[in-house]
């Protein structure tokens, strides 16, 4: 079990190494020259020349990769061309916002998820069955942006029950929060619950055909425990491996409910920062999206060696 | 008006819905067990005897249902069958009553639980037993079935055991409810030969023991005859015969008994037996006729057979039953008839003097790698000091168990693995060593047959282009005429029409593909064929149809085969010479009757005696070889001779030292100090 | 496939209504995207400002934009833009994927290593940020959108392929071929390639919706197409301003999409179980 973690971080941190690498390279992927591309082209050459250093354009890309390297692990991306202030105090404040939206609905998904899976494939065929796989497909093809202005329109335009846009933290104020939070979290969770509930569904049917689970029944066992002790623990494991990705889509879709209800979080610089090539912040914000859903992966990883004894005793 | 019996089946009927439309796998099947008894079913693949056992138990689902039949259990009047399948009584009939061991026992066992909380489950619904009560008899269940160190290996999962080891683990569940009826349904078919004779003889102990009775379901004749008192023969998902064992090896009534005593090779067989195929191929249950469902491929067939319905059993003298309509007269007048047909002779190959392939102290290793690196940690020796010959025109049997590296030696000669050392001198060069550019003329002239005729075949080429890939490969034919017309000689020759060219082979049976696959092997005019497992995958009653063609080629081309199975009996029909391997080594090489009436290596004769005969007879006057443990992993390999630690033999210096081959006289070579 | 077997084929998966209105769905869309300039009531990109923001009417289906466009003819233009991105994205991913796949499941050891270690990466970054990071790059346009939905669903292809590579690689009649004397190039290209064909089929179909989406959400964000060419996804954005004043400008353009994906994914579905049951999650 210990080299089995030790195994996965390591494979973690090459994975790590190598996005890094690619998001290095974005900058010199990039056409044109970068400076001016960061600074327009209006600009003059004393400016240019120290800009210029200052990227460390005149060493070699090697060099120039590990200086980098070194001081994003410091925290430091440089300074941030459209708000002329170091990139992580910019990112500082809305990393948090972003984070606590995606986790949250990531936790409020699973159990749900989970629960109408199965429950629609221990009724496979019956009409709760069909009701839950007709729902799951279709809000897995609804854009998030679109049911976002959908809930907006109803429950705050006309129905006037909730606010359409903003985020306090609860801890600032508490009512407020709440309230501001429903919609961003419903719209969120929803595919969340619809892929989960798809996965668990057809990974439970999966399981059900195996020869252990005619066995638990050859012996004799009562149907809701040949499901719930026998199945259901298998069926889980392949839904596990999918949670670490879906903590990745969880953070995708925040920034569609960031755009959407104005939440000031890391989507909403992403696409600002995007659209005015401000590249230290898009570098940081790839980075700390991918350095969380590795994070996320690697505990899915444990986790489900936890469940499986099958990863345990290898 | 169910009697004393403990178990009656009565007209079960099951169908399954494919397609849209029903089909009946079972159709009508009736038998009965008395207490303490063991019966044998068997049947060949599709003979729906698994299905029959399924439903008596209900544990048949979806697309599957059980359209009619009665099940009484115990004396009782009640149909349990009137039961749902989720009912109290049925489930208190299911694992309590009766206990069902499945034939995969890699799969069978639940892989996140442990095999003691699985065992202690039964116990507790079954027995009402506390749970510490519980898991006392699991442990004593567990030592029963001799696992070893029972208290800690309670909290073990399935896959820390070995696949005999998992079975013995099914057989500890199953008994642990104390059942009146064990059912092993193939419960031994995936395991190597002598493991099987362990289980099988441990089930028998503890049955005997416990007055449990067993209903053995499998397609192993053998296996009725060592262990079964009476046996059911069920064909195309019917009953067609059924009489105590002795009377049923003796004096068979169904001609599709007779014909598969006929059909199968037997340990004991004199070297010149002929076996007698049974043509044609089981019907689909899909569209089975109305009449005798064996009617296509029977040699007493007459026309009132395709007249009337399916024939029900009748019974010929007490208890025995056979469901043909054939009058004894009429039998008796058939049977002088085809016992008068001129059976066609044996072929007979030719053994040069001359060497074909001469393998020279052969080793191939497998390296280990481990960690995120990717360091080299150790090696496999997956075959270690191979050192034979095989001459021209001859039949080499290689047998050996699971693990004994038959599979590795096939594929260096075939230099698919670059072997660590030693010679293969083929036609009288050493290709050991060659690489790729230079083994193309070499390619052509060593052919392979698999042993899965699903897998071997591209289910994305047509049958011809399967069998025509190697001419175009290697420029054997120069234009399309030529091409098509070896293509259909090819097809010719192993029994094909070529007018099945253009199928694909989904489209094919079993045995055609296999015979597809003989063609591939033939197309390229080889001088050797390596035959891993060519008919293990095959019925019974396809089988000796191959085995048969494999002989008639040998003849014709003057061919050398190197035949790879884990089935003695088989090997030994076929096989001039055979070469047993252990654990990556050859412990004994000789002619095939010199290997029977004196075998020298323990192993060897463990191996033999836990090969069941086909005759209860023979069975009975057979000694019985006890072989300890099983099989260890490669990587578990013992110092010295690798079988010293199952051998009661053994000496000191068996453990320390490895014996090399030598020759006994006649060519008879062992590896073994005791000689 | 022969000729038999695509009948078989077809009948199997319009065995099921659900798939036939699928399909249904789906052919207006594309009638729709090619016969655009003939059945859009408008130009899409003609302005007319005195009809800002109209109600629907029957001058205008679904009313007019904040530019006084009319937005059905916008939204049928939308829809061009919509399949060309998905069937582009789809073919690049699949061409790509699959070639690296097969590389990396075949050849195996250091080659593996290599392709498996940078998929993992790429797939560790949620898809919609990388493919919004790749716009930094690239940048915007129908092409280059293609290309980014294209490279960052590519790893779904690549995993697949090695899966099937190596389970094929095991199967007995690889080694025949081997042994009859075909190279790793025959191998690859008349055995391997053409027993994968049915997933990688799967696979296109089920990706086509999830491009559609992930361009409209482009697009939403004002990463993907941008003004004044009509995309159903910068229309909603555009709508969003008046979403209190005239909802059916930006909602209509999302059940667009909605429908689209959702009778696209069903056909993908229907084309699955076709084409092989196994894969089916039922039975």
């Amino acid at each position: 079990m210990g080299s089995y973690v030790l195994k996965r971080t390591g494979q973690m941190a090459v994975i790590l190494v190598i996005i890094s690498i690619f998001i290095f390279l974005l900058v010199s992927m990039i056409p044109g020259d970068p400076v001016y591309a960061m600074l327009g082209e209006e600009v003059s050459t004393e400016e240019y020349q120290r800009v210029y250093l200052e990227l460390g354009l005149d060493k070699p890309v090697m060099v120039r990769y590990f200086d980098w390297l070194v001081s994003a692990l410091h925290g430091d991306f440089g300074q941030s061309t459209q708000f002329h202030k170091a990139t992580m105090e910019v990112l500082s404040e809305r990393i948090p916002i972003t984070l606590f939206l995606s986790f949250t609905a990531f936790f409020i998904s699973i159990p749900l998820g989970i629960f109408f899976g199965v429950i629609s494939a221990v009724f496979r065929g019956k009409k709760i069955d069909t009701v839950v796989t007709f729902l799951a497909n279709l809000t897995a093809c609804l854009p998030q942006f679109w049911v976002g202005l959908l809930v907006m329109y109803v429950f705050a335009m006309k129905l006037g029950w909730l606010p359409s846009y903003g985020f306090t933290w609860l801890w600032d104020d508490f009512s407020t929060g709440i309230r501001q939070l429903i919609l961003p979290l419903f719209c969120l969770s929803l595919t969340g619950v619809a892929s989960i509930t798809r996965q668990t569904r057809s990974s439970m049917l999966e399981v059900i055909r195996q020869d252990y689970v005619r066995t638990a029944r050859s012996k004799g066992l009562k149907e809701r425990k040949v499901i719930f002790v026998h199945a259901l623990k298998n069926g889980l494991i392949p839904v596990i491996t999918i949670l670490g990705m879906r903590l990745g889509t969880m953070l995708g879709g925040s920034m569609f409910v960031e755009s959407v209800f104005s939440i000031p979080g890391m989507g909403s610089l992403f696409v600002k920062a995007i659209t005015s090539r401000d590249i230290p912040v898009v570098q940081a914000c790839v980075l700390v999206t991918a350095l969380v859903a590795c994070t996320i992966n690697l505990i899915t990883d444990i986790l489900y060696a936890v469940v499986d004894p099958r990863i345990r005793f290898e | 008006m169910s009697g004393k019996h403990l178990l009656e089946i009565k007209n079960i009927q099951t169908c399954f819905k494919t397609d849209g439309k029903m089909v009946r796998a079972v159709d009508g099947v009736s038998m009965y067990l008395d207490r303490g008894e063991i019966i044998g079913i068997v049947g060949e693949s599709g003979s729906g005897k698994s299905v029959t056992m399924m439903s008596t138990l209900q544990l048949i689902s979806s697309p599957g249902k059980i359209t009619g039949g009665e099940v009484y259990l115990d004396g009782n009047d009640k149909n349990m069958l009137e039961y749902g399948p989720q009912s109290e009584e049925m489930r208190q009939m299911r694992g309590g009553k009766i206990s069902m061991i499945f034939q995969e026992p890699m799969t069978s066992l639940n892989p996140v639980l442990t095999i003691g909380y699985q065992i202690q489950e039964n116990i507790m619904l079954h027995l009402k037993l506390s749970k510490e009560e519980a898991k006392e008899r699991t442990i004593k269940m567990l030592k029963m079935v001799n696992i070893p160190d029972a208290e800690q290996r309670y909290h073990y999962y399935p896959q820390q055991f070995s696949g005999g080891m998992r079975q013995r683990i099914m057989i500890a569940m199953a008994l642990s409810s104390e059942p009146d009826i064990l059912v092993a349904d193939e419960a031994t078919t995936a395991l190597d030969v002598t493991t099987q004779a362990q289980l099988l003889e441990m089930i028998r102990d503890i049955a005997k023991k416990t007055n449990t009775a067993v209903i053995i379901v499998t397609h192993n004749l053998g296996i009725v005859a060592r262990f079964a008192e009476r046996i059911y023969v069920m064909y195309s998902g019917s009953v067609v015969e059924t009489t105590n064992t002795n009377e049923l090896f003796a004096d068979s009534e169904h001609p599709y008994t007779r014909a598969l005593l006929r059909a199968i090779p037997r340990l004991d067989d004199p070297k010149d037996r002929i076996l007698i195929p049974i043509e044609g191929l089981p019907p689909n249950p899909a569209t089975r006729p109305d009449y005798c469902p064996f009617y296509d491929r029977c040699e007493y067939r007459m026309d009132k057979c395709k007249q009337c319905k399916k024939p029900a059993l009748k019974e010929l003298s007490p208890g025995h039953f056979s469901a043909c309509l054939l009058t004894e007269e009429e039998k008796a007048a058939k049977a002088k008839e085809i016992a008068a047909k001129k059976i066609k002779e044996a072929p007979q190959a030719v053994v040069s003097e001359e060497s074909c392939l001469d393998v020279r102290n052969v080793r191939k290793y497998f390296p280990v790698y481990k960690g995120i690196m990717r360091k080299k940690v150790g090696e496999v020796k997956a075959i270690e000091e191979i050192t034979f010959q095989a001459r021209k025109g001859e039949t080499l049997g290689i047998v050996g168990e699971s693990g004994c590296g038959k599979t590795t030696l096939a594929r260096c000669i075939m230099r698919v693995y670059q072997p660590e050392e030693g010679e293969i001198i083929f036609n009288g060069t050493d290709i050991a060593t060659f690489n790729d550019k230079q083994l193309k003329p070499y390619r052509p002239k060593i052919s392979m047959i698999f042993q899965d005729p699903f897998s071997s075949l591209d289910p994305r080429q047509t049958a011809e282009s399967v069998v025509g890939e190697s001419l175009k490969l290697h420029h054997l034919v120069k234009t399309k005429e030529e091409y098509d017309a070896r293509v259909d000689e090819l097809f010719r020759i192993v029994g094909l029409d070529p007018a099945l060219k253009n199928r694909v082979p989904h489209e094919f049976s079993g045995g055609q593909r296999q015979r597809i696959g003989i063609a591939r092997a033939l197309s390229s005019n080889p001088d050797m064929i390596i035959c891993d497992e060519p008919i293990s995958a095959l019925d019974v009653s396809i089988q000796a149809q191959v085995i048969n063609l494999l002989e008639e080629l040998q003849a014709k081309l003057g061919l050398t085969y190197l035949f790879i199975a884990h089935d003695l009996a088989v090997v030994k029909h076929i096989s001039d010479r055979i070469l047993v391997m252990y654990l990556g080594r050859v412990v004994e090489i000789a002619e095939c009757d010199e290997l029977y009436e004196n075998t020298l290596h323990p192993y060897t004769k463990a191996l033999l005696a836990a090969v069941p005969v086909a005759d209860p007879v023979v069975e009975a006057s057979r000694d019985r070889v006890p072989i300890r443990g099983e099989v260890p992993s490669l990587t578990k390999r013992p110092s010295g001779c690798p079988f010293h630690d199952r051998c009661d033999h053994a000496t000191e210096r068996c453990k320390r030292e490895v014996p090399q081959l030598k020759d006994v006289g006649g060519g008879h070579q062992v590896a073994c100090f005791l000689y | 496939m022969d000729k038999t077997k695509f009948k078989k084929f077809i009948r199997t998966l319009y065995s099921r209504k659900i798939v036939i209105g699928a399909s249904v769905v789906v052919a207006v869309f594309i009638l729709a995207a090619i016969l655009a300039p003939l059945i859009a009531p408008y130009d899409p990109n003609y302005a007319d400002f005195a009809a800002y923001l109209s109600q629907p009417s029957a001058q205008h289906l679904l009313g007019t934009d904040s530019y006084g466009r009319d937005v059905l003819s916008r939204i049928i233009y939308g829809t061009r833009v919509s399949l060309i991105i998905g069937v582009l994205a789809v073919c690049i991913s699949c061409i790509i994927g699959t070639f690296f796949g097969m590389v990396a499941g075949y050849f195996g050891g250091i080659v593996d290593d290599v392709i498996y270690r940078m998929t993992e990466a790429i797939r560790a970054i949620p898809q919609v940020v990388l493919a919004m990071a790749l716009t930094a790059v690239f940048g915007s346009g129908i092409r280059n959108l293609a290309i980014i939905l294209g490279i960052s669903s590519m790893t779904g292809y690549v995993r697949m392929m090695r899966g099937q590579v190596l389970s094929i690689k095991q199967a007995d009649y690889i080694m025949a071929g081997k042994l009859q004397g075909n190279s790793n190039f025959q191998l690859m290209f008349k055995h391997i390639l053409p027993n994968s064909i049915s997933p990688i089929i799967v696979m296109m179909t089920q990706q086509v919706g999830s491009t559609i989406l992930s361009e409209a959400g482009l697009s939403f964000l004002g990463l993907g197409i941008s003004a004044p060419t009509a995309s159903w996804g910068s229309m909603v954005s555009e709508g969003r301003m008046f979403l209190l004043q005239n909802p059916v400008f930006a909602l209509t353009p999302g059940i667009c999409v909605a429908a689209l994906v959702i009778s696209l994914n069903m056909l993908g579905d229907g084309v699955r179980d076709a084409l092989d049951p196994r894969l089916r999650g039922e039975l």
